[in-house]
């Protein structure tokens, strides 16, 4: 099966510029995991999850360790989004995402997520539009009903 | 075979200060050369004394790395920054003082770069809770691990080469560099509190956020702590008496580090991995190297030279002692000086052997060597203040300031690194002539 058979389409995107505190809201009202940052002509020029956000509100220089001797974690926190809120999805994106062509497999899908980690991993075409996402859910889903026969309706066993 | 060796010695030292090309695989590559166009046998290159590689450093080196890695894991470093800070009761001088003296006696005792890394991340954070400029106290950091760290035998890599060169104990150290080190950081920080004493403003309430850190809180090992304390507390002890004892540094060093795999209950195959085993292999590569140009004689050129541009005697090396200590601070302030002291520790040696009469301990240990052997340790130390670039402490806090938001130019860092750089070599200038040269001591 192809991945342009399995990929969802209803995608978050937003445009480069857009604020950190938009992207904050995206990501904690919206039930997608993965914003996806494209340009004006719909070319994929990053992506952002929930860790990003959290990454660029974390100074790198506080370990776990570190946070366990503030005294008012809230303040450092509210102080850590003030000092991020002039930031844009061009500042806190990842750019170097693996993606996948509409004519991969669901194989080389799979593989390629359980090797390089992460959540799902965006479809694009030959000029780097973005068409769709292909998500570890996705994958194992098709795995557990398609190839593997098992119903939904019943109890797992 | 001797155009080789000098060429490729040549053309390696260029490429590490150019800094294009990582330094560890220009040493290595090099080091493999010196043995495929057979300048050095493997043998040679292997077990020569003279030209082989210093397993004395190595494996002091990479045992310390061992017993600082796992200390890290306790979360000590962390409590003593956040102490320290505490300490300073919010006042942005004080703090800055005590920090530089914090990172002074810790770099004396662990590598100046595994300082900076332990207690930059806390200064950061710190300064982020008093909203003061960072900038001023990472530099002060850097500036500290580099003059703390000339204070003892294992504190920084070219002194762990002197001392494997010339035969100096750990005390001999403590009793020639230590007392200097001491007046300089007093020195320094008397010229500091003029230069930053009323510079440094904090808003009353922001002092309330440091103040009301929890150190308790970052001991996250209580029992490694103990453990690796005590480790330490024992190797430390087995430095001030190794002399005594007829055992190597890395005899002793490496006792610690075998004994805290053992008792830690660590996973080896974790704590060998955080070994920096980039900089052991350069260690390892640059030997073989200057093992190639001593072989063929460049070594005992470059010291007959020496020799007729200083005119030491077997009497007086003052003029020796002066030039050194001036030409080493500024060579190391735009070079690596491990590089440096590893081209130079032969160099000396061979001068001995011309002007004392041979090379064994009794001309390297001579009186009227030790202060050039001093001059050379202060010089290379206390030069690397100068530049961004003079010591991979400078580059880490370079690294770690821009990486949280604040750059830090060359110049800038210059504006701080050059006027403490011609203090203190000024001062370990006047304390070799006036120790070794007036009072004789």
């Amino acid at each position: 099966m192809h991945v342009s058979e399995m990929m969802r389409t209803d995608l978050v995107t937003v445009a480069p510029d857009t604020p950190f505190e938009k992207l904050l809201w995206l990501q904690a009202c919206k039930p997608m995991r993965q914003v996806y940052v494209v340009d004006g002509q719909g070319r994929m020029q990053g992506m952002l999850t929930s860790y990003d956000l959290l990454s660029a509100m974390a100074p790198f220089y506080v370990d776990s360790n570190l946070a366990r001797a503030l005294a008012d974690d809230v303040a450092v926190i509210r102080r850590a989004f003030e000092a991020s809120s002039g930031k844009t999805a061009r500042d806190v994106m990842v750019t170097e995402v693996l993606s996948l062509k509409p004519t991969d497999t669901f194989l080389e899908a799979d593989l390629l997520i359980r090797e390089k980690g992460g959540n799902a991993l965006p479809v694009l075409d030959g000029e780097g539009r973005l068409l769709g996402e292909v998500t570890r859910k996705a994958i194992l889903r098709y795995i557990a009903l398609h190839v593997l026969g098992l119903d939904c309706g019943g109890e797992g066993r | 075979m001797f155009w080789i060796a000098t060429g490729i010695f040549v053309t390696c030292y260029a490429v590490i200060v150019s800094e294009k090309i990582h330094k560890t695989k220009v040493a290595l590559f090099g080091a493999a050369l010196t043995l495929v166009l057979k300048v050095l046998t493997q043998h040679d290159a292997l077990h020569d004394m003279d030209t082989g590689v210093d397993w004395n450093v190595i494996f002091l080196l990479i045992s310390m790395m061992i017993i600082v890695n796992i200390m890290t894991k306790t979360g000590v470093f962390q409590y003593v920054a956040v102490k320290a800070a505490k300490l300073g009761r919010g006042d942005p001088f004080r703090i800055m003082a005590i920090f530089a003296v914090v990172t002074a006696l810790a770099s004396a005792f662990l590598d100046n770069v595994t300082t900076v890394l332990l207690l930059a991340p806390v200064t950061l954070l710190i300064a982020q809770e008093l909203e003061v400029d960072p900038v001023p106290y990472l530099i002060t950091e850097a500036l500290a691990s580099n003059i703390g760290g000339t204070a003892t035998l294992i504190g920084d890599p070219p002194n762990i080469m002197i001392a494997s060169k010339a035969g100096f104990t750990f005390m001999d150290f403590i009793y020639h560099l230590t007392p200097a080190i001491i007046v300089i950081m007093a020195v320094w920080m008397l010229a500091w509190k003029i230069v930053f004493g009323r510079r440094l403003r904090v808003r009353e309430e922001l002092k309330e956020r440091v103040m009301s850190m929890d150190e308790g809180a970052l001991i996250r090992d209580p029992a490694l702590l103990k453990k690796s304390g005590s480790v330490l507390t024992l190797t430390i002890l087995g430095f001030v008496l190794h002399g005594a004892l007829g055992y190597e540094p890395a005899t002793v060093a490496l006792m610690g580090a075998a004994t805290l795999l053992l008792v830690s209950g660590e996973d080896p195959h974790r704590a060998l991995a955080e070994v920096e085993w980039s900089t052991i292999f350069f260690f390892i590569g640059l030997f073989i190297i200057i093992g190639g140009t001593v072989k063929v004689g460049l070594i005992e050129m470059m010291s007959q030279k020496m020799i007729d541009l200083t005119g030491p005697t077997r009497d007086d090396m003052f003029v020796l002692s002066m030039v050194m200590v001036w030409f080493s601070a500024f060579a190391s302030a735009i070079v690596d000086n491990i590089p440096f002291v590893a081209t130079m520790n032969p160099l000396l040696a061979g001068m001995a052997d011309k002007v004392l009469g041979g090379s064994g301990v009794e001309a390297l240990k001579h009186p009227t060597m030790l202060p050039v052997w001093w001059s050379l340790a202060l010089g290379a130390c206390l030069g690397g203040n100068g530049t961004a670039i003079g010591a991979s402490a400078n580059v880490i806090v370079v690294g770690m300031s821009e990486k949280a938001g604040h750059k830090i130019t060359f110049v800038r860092f210059m504006k701080y690194g050059i006027p403490v750089m011609l203090l203190t070599v000024a001062l370990s200038m006047a304390y070799v002539w006036l120790r070794y040269y007036v009072l004789g001591w």
